[in-house]
């Protein structure tokens, strides 16, 4: 062992001893003292840089000189999505390995590739801890926040283990898989304090401090459910002190002093952006955001966030770039409130992708024209046509349903796409205004649903531990980067290692 | 001293509390993902960024180097190499900065290579089709070209008594080579037929005529006497011959291979220029390169672009690869006293696409890696900065829900038979937004052997099933038909190491590449002093 290595065990241990007797304290080995996690679901470079221009034409500017909130950070990396079974990847396993480190196969959620999906019993021995079951078990305070149902594949990856992203609610899973001894994935949210404390013996936790998003079918009888059971008023059982909502009012007025909040404020997923207004009953993810971070300020352990804009991958999913830009922007805001209320000196903010979509961006139209319109003729305003004496929009997808004009224009819900057919072949858009919410781009390759992409993403950091993500990386290192930052491994040790001793 | 520290070494690792992975699941603390990934995040807090300033400064420009064309040519290369692929790491993704580009120009959504690569050369961004004039020149207007026009990168090294050369697989002429030395409103004056002749009564000079008088220019305009572009390596003699058979090169391919008016001979010219300067069109030239000998070298491989990588040795005279000039240039650049700013351009990615071909795409992105992975090794990381980066997009994407390990250039299939489309058709993982769309011809090793366009529409979904999507003879469907497929808008990555490759910012504005060459060695300081 030469000196130098011997100083830095030295250091190392010594610095462990310290966080040995404060483990409700901030272990000094930490080089941040919360970790924000954002995820844009499906948020390709693509789709940001197309959002970045959207963002600047809509306060009035050409565009492409803007810059969405999270651009501005310095450190930047490209993230490799792949699953371990897949080329082109899956929310499920692309979340689970950013929140386990371990890439994983399509499909899975906090379990190994050696679980098999839909196989229950596989997923016994291949279970993983997340980063947010780690900062719980060191003691930090949590939260997750998403657009989507709080059982979809992203969110529960903060919190679940199931080899089958499906299992939603006990309706969604075969019976053998029950009988086999697994728990759907919201049962998962509501036993996760009882759960996690019996898998770790030692562990004494509090719970996900904060839990907003949609998907409440998925925990009441009056939904989804066949067995009975009323997740939420268990939940409301389990935390006296806590306050569960169910509409964005609600939000407003939770008493200061409430202990944890759990927010479910749509029966699926919630409304688009776009679709929002005043009356709406889900807040916007700016606003479960503001809320969130909030909250998790007051803790004196430090917090670990995560918060999903999970429609950007519903509106490419359905073909509809209109809205899938809307939720990239409003993500955009998201994270500019979160930056805005925490400090660059204890708060490291990443803010990524799950995997990519197959959006382009043609050429050639002029410096300004907007983003959602049509290819002009240089120096005309007249759209250019194609080979087929056809005009063409600057966005259009690989593959996918395709335009549906009369049935779709003017709504704001790009999901109505799929009550009607598949389009087969290019379209005649002259008389088509694509720049309208409803307006669904054209797809090569005719398919049921536009697919994900294969391609790297960004990764934009900023806060202690933001350098690490510098580079092209695998997507998995993104835990290691936050666990680094947190010293969340070493500390959730240390933490059961103290409450064991008697 | 030594003694004390080992003992309470050993005392302190004695003390430690049970081993912190005791908590983590085997499946987790054991998986291979797992412990490389806390390995690679220990090495990158433990990273020390090299102080000081780069002694050389490499540029290497994959010409609509998109980032899906880099992770599709990284699964290639991968699968090349036995594996299932999508884990590969190409040379210039291991390096430690990265950033992504905003690749606009000033009056284009979506840009084109001169006006990007003037960016990336002068730190302001410009017109699309501009090269090395600021944004308020007029296009096909001398005098305005004569006003607005900007120093590069290259020609500021040059004045600071750097050693400089210029690499493309491209014509030396073409636009990304042409921003390091040239200055032109409009990126087609490769040659002075190319130009109205009101322009050359104007003044202005062909970009072939500038890479020959670049000495003469920097000197009189600067008052520094500057001795011009140490290596030159590429493709474009046409540009650089008299419109006359009898100075055809033993390989020209067409009947007349120079294309000049004016009469001019600008190899014989440049040889006057150098007395001491080396000459070379083919492969048996290349190797006789002697890199011990001081004196500059100029290589004209092709009538116009060198081959794509793919079909490189079919060439009839031969041709060296980008890794093969990048080194030699390195040789020939690394005596020079005050160190040396090198640009190399992998200028056929952008072609290939452009022809509808992922195939030949990929490969030339493999050429440019292979380059890269040379430079890499022939330079020190403490005293060289090498930047790795695209000039713009490409409309490639890559769907659908292939398997791992499934060819990267096949039918997307989740394993057995592919998945089918709402058509009933099987589909390529790899497609264009737009472009020429399907075409397969069997047998041809090049884009530039295929059949011209028809100018019609053709069929976008015909059916795949049996036909080789891998083979070089394959194009991709594509969305919108059109003549050549387009450019794409989105951000293209930028990979540094070497000193100054910390300044790397999050995302950038294309000009501040330059900004990050000059925080490398600063040009613009040494010059006003």
């Amino acid at each position: 062992m030469n000196r130098g290595s011997c100083g830095l065990i030295l250091t190392l241990a010594a610095m462990a001893l310290v966080g040995c007797q404060h483990i409700n304290e901030i272990s000094p080995r930490a080089k941040a003292r919360n970790v924000i996690l954002f995820v844009g679901g499906g948020m390709s470079t693509t789709t940001v840089v197309a959002s970045r221009i959207r963002a600047g034409q809509l306060e009035g500017r050409s565009g492409e000189e803007s810059w969405l909130s999270f651009e501005q950070f310095p450190h930047v990396g490209l993230s490799k999505t792949y699953n371990v079974d897949a080329q082109i990847a899956d929310s499920a396993g692309t979340m689970t390995a950013m929140m386990t480190g371990v890439k994983t196969d399509a499909g899975l959620i906090g379990v190994g590739e050696a679980s098999v999906r839909g196989d229950c019993e596989s997923a016994r021995d291949n279970a993983l801890l997340s980063a947010l079951q780690l900062a719980e078990l060191a003691g930090m305070q949590t939260g997750v926040v998403t657009t989507a149902r709080l059982t979809h594949a992203t969110p529960a990856a903060t919190f679940a283990v199931s080899p089958e992203r499906d299992w939603e609610s006990d309706a969604d899973m075969p019976a053998t898989a029950k009988a086999a001894g697994c728990i759907d994935i919201a049962a998962q949210f509501v036993d996760f304090e009882s759960a996690l404390e019996t898998r770790i013996p030692g562990a004494d936790i509090d719970g996900i401090e904060i839990a907003l998003g949609g998907g409440r079918d998925k925990f009441v009888a009056s939904g989804d459910r066949k067995d009975g059971r009323d997740l939420t008023r268990e939940w409301q059982q389990a935390h006296p002190e806590g306050v569960y909502i169910a509409d964005r009012a609600a939000l407003e007025s939770i008493p200061a002093q409430s202990s944890h909040v759990l927010g479910l404020f749509a029966s699926s997923h919630l409304d688009y952006q776009a679709a929002l207004s005043a009356r709406s009953a889900a807040p916007s993810l700016s606003e479960m955001t503001r809320f969130a971070v909030e909250r998790l300020s007051h803790s004196e352990t430090g917090f670990l966030l995560i918060v999903e804009g999970g429609r950007i991958d519903h509106a490419h999913h359905a073909g509809n770039a209109y809205a899938a830009l809307t939720e990239t922007i409003e993500l955009a805001n998201a994270v500019s409130i979160a930056d805005e209320m925490t400090h660059d000196e204890d708060t490291l903010i990443i803010v990524t992708a799950d995997h990519s979509h197959t959006m382009t961006m043609t050429g050639y139209p002029p410096r300004g024209n907007p983003i959602l319109g049509k290819v002009p003729v240089p120096g005309r305003d007249v759209p250019q046509m194609a080979f087929d004496q056809k005009p063409y929009t600057t966005l259009s997808y690989a593959n996918g349903r395709g335009p549906y004009p009369s049935a779709s224009a003017g709504s704001t819900n790009p999901d109505v796409r799929y009550r009607e057919p598949v389009t087969m072949g290019r379209v005649d858009l002259s008389e088509v205004d694509t720049t309208a919410p409803g307006f669904h781009q054209e797809a090569l390759v005719p398919l049921e649903s536009e697919t994900q992409a294969g391609d790297d993403v960004a990764i934009y950091a900023k806060g202690p531990g933001g350098a690490l993500v510098r580079g092209v990386l695998e997507q998995h290192l993104i835990f290691h980067a936050i666990n680094h930052s947190l010293d969340l491994v070493n500390r959730a040790t240390e933490a059961v290692n103290e409450s064991e001793v008697p | 001293m030594h003694k004390t520290t080992s003992f309470l070494c050993l005392l302190v690792i004695a003390m430690q509390p049970a081993s912190a992975q005791e908590l983590l699941p085997d499946a987790q603390r054991t998986s291979t993902w797992f412990i490389d990934g806390a390995q690679a995040v220990e090495q990158a807090a433990r990273r020390e960024d090299p102080k000081g300033k780069a002694r050389n400064i490499i540029l290497f420009v994959g010409d609509g180097m998109s980032v899906t064309t880099t992770t599709a040519a990284r699964i290639l290369a991968g699968q090349q190499a036995g594996g299932p692929g999508e884990e590969h790491v190409l040379s210039f993704e291991r390096f430690p900065h990265t950033g992504l580009v905003k690749t606009y120009n000033t009056d284009a959504q979506v840009p084109d290579s001169a006006g990007t690569m003037s960016a990336m050369m002068t730190g302001a961004k410009t017109n699309i089709g501009m090269l090395g004039v600021g944004p308020d020149a007029v296009r096909e207007s001398c005098t305005s070209q004569q006003e607005h026009t900007l120093p590069s990168y290259l020609e500021l090294a040059e004045l600071n008594g750097m050693a400089t050369g210029v690499i493309s697989t491209a014509r030396l002429t073409h636009a990304t080579p042409a921003a390091t030395y040239s200055k032109a409103v409009n990126r087609g004056w490769e040659d002075v037929s190319d130009m109205p002749p009101a322009v050359v009564a104007d003044g202005c000079e062909d970009i072939a005529a500038q890479f020959v008088g670049l000495a003469d220019r920097l000197s009189t305009h600067f008052g520094i006497a500057v001795d011009g572009i140490e290596v030159a390596f590429g493709g474009g003699r046409r540009h650089f011959l008299p419109a006359d058979s009898r100075f055809n090169s033993p390989d020209a391919s067409s009947d007349v291979e120079g294309d000049r008016t004016d009469g001019r001979h600008l190899i014989n010219e440049w040889l006057e220029q150098n007395p001491e300067g080396r000459y070379v069109m083919d492969r048996d030239g290349f190797d006789a390169i002697d890199t011990s000998k001081s004196g500059p070298v100029l290589g004209l491989f092709s009538e116009s672009h060198m081959r794509y990588s793919a079909d490189r040795l079919n060439d009839e005279a031969g041709e060296p690869s980008l890794a093969e000039m990048t080194r030699t240039a390195i040789e020939l650049l690394r005596q020079e006293p005050d160190g040396f700013f090198l640009m190399v351009e992998g200028g056929r990615i952008d072609h290939a696409h452009h022809a509808g071909s992922a195939y030949h795409a990929l490969h030339d992105t493999l050429a440019l890696d292979a380059a890269v992975a040379v430079a890499s090794e022939m330079t020190n990381v403490e005293d060289t900065l090498i930047i790795v980066t695209a000039d713009h997009g490409h409309v490639l994407t890559m769907g659908g829900y292939a398997k791992r390990g499934n060819p990267i250039l096949g039918l997307a299939s989740r394993g057995g038979e592919p998945n089918l489309a709402a058509d009933s058709l099987p589909y390529t993982t790899l497609s264009y937004a737009n472009g020429p769309g399907m075409r397969f011809f069997p047998g041809i090793t090049s884009p530039d052997q295929a059949p011209r366009q028809l100018g019609k529409p053709r069929e976008a979904r015909v059916d795949l099933s049996q036909v080789d999507t891998t083979a070089p003879g394959f194009f991709q469907q594509s969305l919108v038909p059109l003549p050549s497929e387009t450019h794409s808008g989105d951000d293209v990555a930028v990979y540094a190491r070497g000193p100054g490759a910390q300044t790397l910012n999050g995302v950038i504005e294309q000009s501040a590449v330059f900004d990050l060459l000059n925080s490398a060695r600063n040009m613009t300081e040494q010059i006003d002093e």
